[in-house]
């Protein structure tokens, strides 16, 4: 029995020797990040964005990632491989696609989830385009498939992503909407997009502006996102009736003709199918969104989606993970990342400031000679609510009623500033 | 009286399993061991915490009433021998994570698991999962997740779904007028984890078969995963007719229109992407909505106007439709559709009536050559719905022990304190955070997360002030 205590002890060592060995392999892969303030984080470099990078530092077993924003960035010593989500311009020569097989258009899901202005918007869309570019090539043949599962959100959102899909997408990507919940601001987004497509279970619709306790928007307010909207049907080739009984209770029915297949719309209910009675708001499900000609098709997976597309095969880029019914490509490795740290930082908001503010009564109150212990403590909190507006401007306007340039003037600097002050003699 | 552990002699049970597994078949993978099911060596540590804020951790050996000994632990290094404390001198022991003290791949059960081996050729393995108690909370996200996972490494053909879950306060049952539609978002995390999970990451993915006791409320939306839907003979299904008037008066009626619409529609989609008539879902959830049917050929025809010899399923309940108290309790209202056995399967929800798992298989042409497996998944969510329990009892008694720690004395021992003042709320908080989807704060009765956090800061910039 000792013997084989021995030799499993022996082998325990080796193993764990073996799994060392190969994680030194990677570990030994170090960056450097030297910052502004004279600070330098070593470890490795996972993602960068913009400049600003999420760095893996270690002490001894325990790892955990860091988010250095581009700002407070002097320079950078590379020594690891690329991150996966580094954006290069599209033109970069070190790029270089795999073979395409021939025929075969590369394509890529772009997962748009959460609340519409905050975990999804336009700047993160945009900032995506020089990736997928990269990994789907820029002759026009590459495919966007937006898979969207939202809630709704922001509304001053709205025309800003719209603006980027029809723009800067849909010039560069045959763009399409992969639907399982578009509701409100989310279907009001995938408008522009010509060709929509369901998952069996999809919905979409029910775009009426509210806030607070249910109160809808209304008046002027009101006219001006029917009329926003009637533009963005028409950058999708929507009737607009279809928009307006999503958004007001407005009846809204069909007559299909028969040989054709061709929809004609009324907002009466005169038509041959009661889409919606004038009393409720519109919500398609996926059958009654088929049936319509609003969407191209019902899909449950890619084998079925490309079909519905119209191609025998396409070339999913990405890698197959856990929970995710596509290939997770680097672009969407890139938003789904993003997704995290803005709904942390959306949660987190509150202690931010909350820790903010008590280090920095603290400062205020304390002694010269101990004043900088909390001063560093207050800027390092400051930093924290600078990267989670940086990463997302719109909390500038969620949290202090400011667009980001008023707020880096008006409040930032004036912080860092009053910071500074307590410092001096 | 002594208080031994349990798991002591099961870790040691599972350490002696891994040793000897090398001796018998040469070389053991480690994804072998696992999908075994054997006892992965998950030792995690407990903690003395101190009444003058020292913290100790290691592996508690024995308690008793008046002692804790412990093997202490620097590092990874363990103890030889266990140290004694007093408990005069201890404000708090903390036992491990809060969870079970050994744990599997999958967060299946601890104790070893043999591969099924009844399936002989041609033969089925099915795979029984129970989902009792109350839903959202012992039926929840995670541990489904770990149960469905747990029946992976079986390969099962089909997994049965048996769901009965509590419908009672106070020991009352709340019959089918209460509802409680809002616990769709629940049933809407659940729903991924039993259809979209199971085609894209099973090689072979079993067929979901869902087997109605009691599915009311957030459980009533179970059945619609799949369309394999059996019920016994006293099955029932219902509890989410409130969508109509969930809102009450509050705002525009437009923008309630629209959260009703969108709501519906989510549901509906749930039904329709496993072949459900949305139409139920509207009866089910809907009072306003009128619902006539007919059979033809064995199938059911809808209408939302009575047409001659159609059979009410659900009037418009105002007025003199609204059900009467007679009616509700005697279970015989129709302001919503509640579903019974014989409807069901007469609707067409329901394949068949079904009051034992054999009635089940026999409806699935499953007689004799099969395996069924239904300890380990059953011990999964029971362990989670025990966790959320003791949790309940722990994070309470953690945070008073939090707030009996005075900090005071001199600066180390004031250092000391506040050490373990974070030390506790750093627990609370990975607890909170591990089981947030089960977890009420009106049950636990402790701040916010973000609430505690800056506790923890305010300690640490407390010490910044106090350091010489």
């Amino acid at each position: 029995m000792m013997i084989f205590k021995s030799i499993t002890r022996k082998l325990a060592v080796m193993v764990s020797a073996l799994a060392l060995a190969a994680a030194t392999q990677f570990s030994f892969a170090e960056d450097t990040v030297h910052l502004k303030d004279g600070t330098v984080v070593k470890g490795e470099i996972q993602r960068e964005l913009e400049g600003s990078v999420w760095i893996k530092t270690s002490i001894g077993e325990i790892a955990s990632t860091t988010f250095i924003l581009s700002d407070n960035i002097k320079s950078i010593e590379r020594d690891s491989v690329a991150p996966t989500a580094d954006i290069k311009p599209a033109n970069d020569p070190k790029v270089e696609l795999t073979p395409r097989r021939p025929g075969v258009p590369r394509a890529a899901v772009i997962s748009l989830e959460g609340t519409v202005g905050i975990q999804m918007t336009a700047k993160t869309l945009y900032d995506l385009i020089p990736t997928l570019e990269r990994e789907l090539g820029t002759d026009g043949t590459g495919i966007v498939v937006f898979k969207i599962n939202s809630g709704g959100g922001l509304l001053l959102e709205i025309q800003k992503l719209s603006d980027v899909i029809h723009n800067e997408y849909k010039k560069r990507f045959r763009t399409v909407s992969w639907i399982e919940s578009a509701i409100s601001a989310a279907a009001m987004t995938s408008h522009c997009i010509e060709e929509i497509y369901f998952l069996p279970e999809g919905n979409y619709g029910a775009c009426t502006g509210w806030s607070g306790r249910l109160v809808a928007v209304k008046g002027r307010g009101l006219e001006g996102v029917l009329y926003m909207m009637e533009q963005i049907s028409a950058r999708g080739g929507y009737n607009p009736f279809i928009m307006r009984a999503m958004q007001i209770n407005e009846a809204l029915s069909c007559t299909i003709d028969e040989r054709t297949g061709e929809v004609t719309w009324y907002k009466t209910e005169d038509g041959e199918y009661l889409v919606n009675p004038k009393d409720k708001i519109l919500t398609f499900t996926a059958p009654d969104a088929a049936k319509f000609g609003f969407s191209k098709g019902t899909a449950v997976n890619l084998e079925e989606l490309t079909k519905a597309m119209g191609y025998q095969e396409i070339d999913w880029v990405g890698e197959e993970r856990t929970g995710y019914i596509y290939p997770i490509s680097k672009a969407e490795d890139a938003m789904i990342s993003y997704r995290e740290k803005v709904t942390s930082d959306e949660e987190r908001t509150n202690e931010y400031f909350a820790n903010y503010g008590q280090a920095r009564a603290l400062a205020a109150g304390a002694p010269m000679e101990t004043r900088p212990r909390f001063v560093g403590r207050a800027r390092s909190h400051l930093k924290k609510i600078e990267a989670m507006v940086r990463n997302n401007p719109n909390f500038a306007l969620l949290t202090w009623g400011m667009m980001i340039e008023d707020w880096e003037r008006d409040w930032l600097e004036v912080e860092e500033e009053y910071l500074a002050s307590l410092l001096r003699p | 009286m002594k208080k031994t552990r349990i798991g002591k002699f099961a870790r040691s049970l599972a350490t002696l399993q891994l040793a000897m597994i090398p001796l018998a078949v040469g070389v053991v993978s480690v994804p072998q061991v696992a999908a075994a099911g054997y006892a992965v060596a998950a030792e995690t540590t407990d903690q003395i915490i101190f009444r003058d804020g020292r913290i100790i951790k290691g592996i508690i050996a024995e308690e008793t009433d008046s002692t804790v000994s412990m093997f202490v632990m620097v590092g990874s290094i363990r103890g030889a021998s266990p140290t004694v404390y007093n408990k005069t001198d201890i404000l708090s022991v903390v036992r491990g994570t809060g969870e079970d003290e050994t744990v599997t791949e999958a967060g299946g059960s601890s104790d070893p698991i043999d591969k099924p081996t009844a399936a002989s050729p041609g033969g089925k393995v099915i795979y029984h999962i129970k989902l009792n108690g109350e839903f959202g909370r012992d039926v929840n996200k995670t541990p489904l997740k770990q149960a469905v996972d747990a029946a992976k490494r079986y390969n099962p053909d089909y997994l049965l779904v048996e769901v009965d879950n509590l419908w009672e306060q106070f020991g009352q049952d709340l019959g089918d007028e209460t509802a409680s539609f809002d616990q769709f978002s629940i049933a809407d995390q659940l729903e991924p984890i039993l259809r979209q999970d199971l085609q894209t990451h099973w090689d072979n993915p079993p067929e979901v078969v869902v087997w109605v006791k009691n599915a009311m409320a957030g459980a009533a939306f179970i059945p619609f995963f799949t369309p394999n839907v059996y019920f016994s003979s006293d099955g029932r299904m219902g509890g989410i007719g409130n969508l109509g008037g969930m809102f009450g008066s509050m705002g525009d009626e437009v923008v309630r229109d629209k959260q009703e619409s969108l709501r519906l529609a989510r549901a509906k989609g749930m039904a329709i992407a496993s072949g459900h008539d949305p139409r139920i879902i509207e009866a089910m959830t809907m009072t306003e909505y009128v619902l006539y049917y007919t059979m033809d050929g064995g199938r059911p025809v809808y209408y939302t106007t009575a047409e001659p010899g159609a059979e009410l399923l659900t009037d418009d309940g105002k007025d003199g439709n609204a059900d009467t108290m007679q009616e509700q309790v005697r279970s015989e209202g129709n302001d919503v559709l509640t579903l019974r056995a014989e409807l069901a399967q007469k609707l067409g929800v329901s394949k068949g009536t079904a009051d034992t798992v054999e009635d089940v298989l026999f409806y699935l042409g499953v007689l004799d050559n099969y395996e069924l497996i239904e300890d380990p998944a059953e011990r999964t969510l029971d362990r989670w719905a025990k966790t959320i329990d003791r949790l309940e009892r722990d994070i309470p008694r953690m945070f008073r022990e939090y707030d009996e720690i005075q900090v005071q004395g001199d600066y180390n021992e004031r250092k000391r304190a506040r050490g373990a003042k974070i030390n506790i709320l750093r627990k609370i908080i990975g607890q909170v955070e591990r089981y947030a989807e089960s977890l009420q704060f009106s049950r636990i009765g402790v701040p916010p997360v973000a609430q505690l956090r800056v506790l923890i800061e305010q300690f640490r910039l407390q010490q910044l002030a106090d350091r010489p």
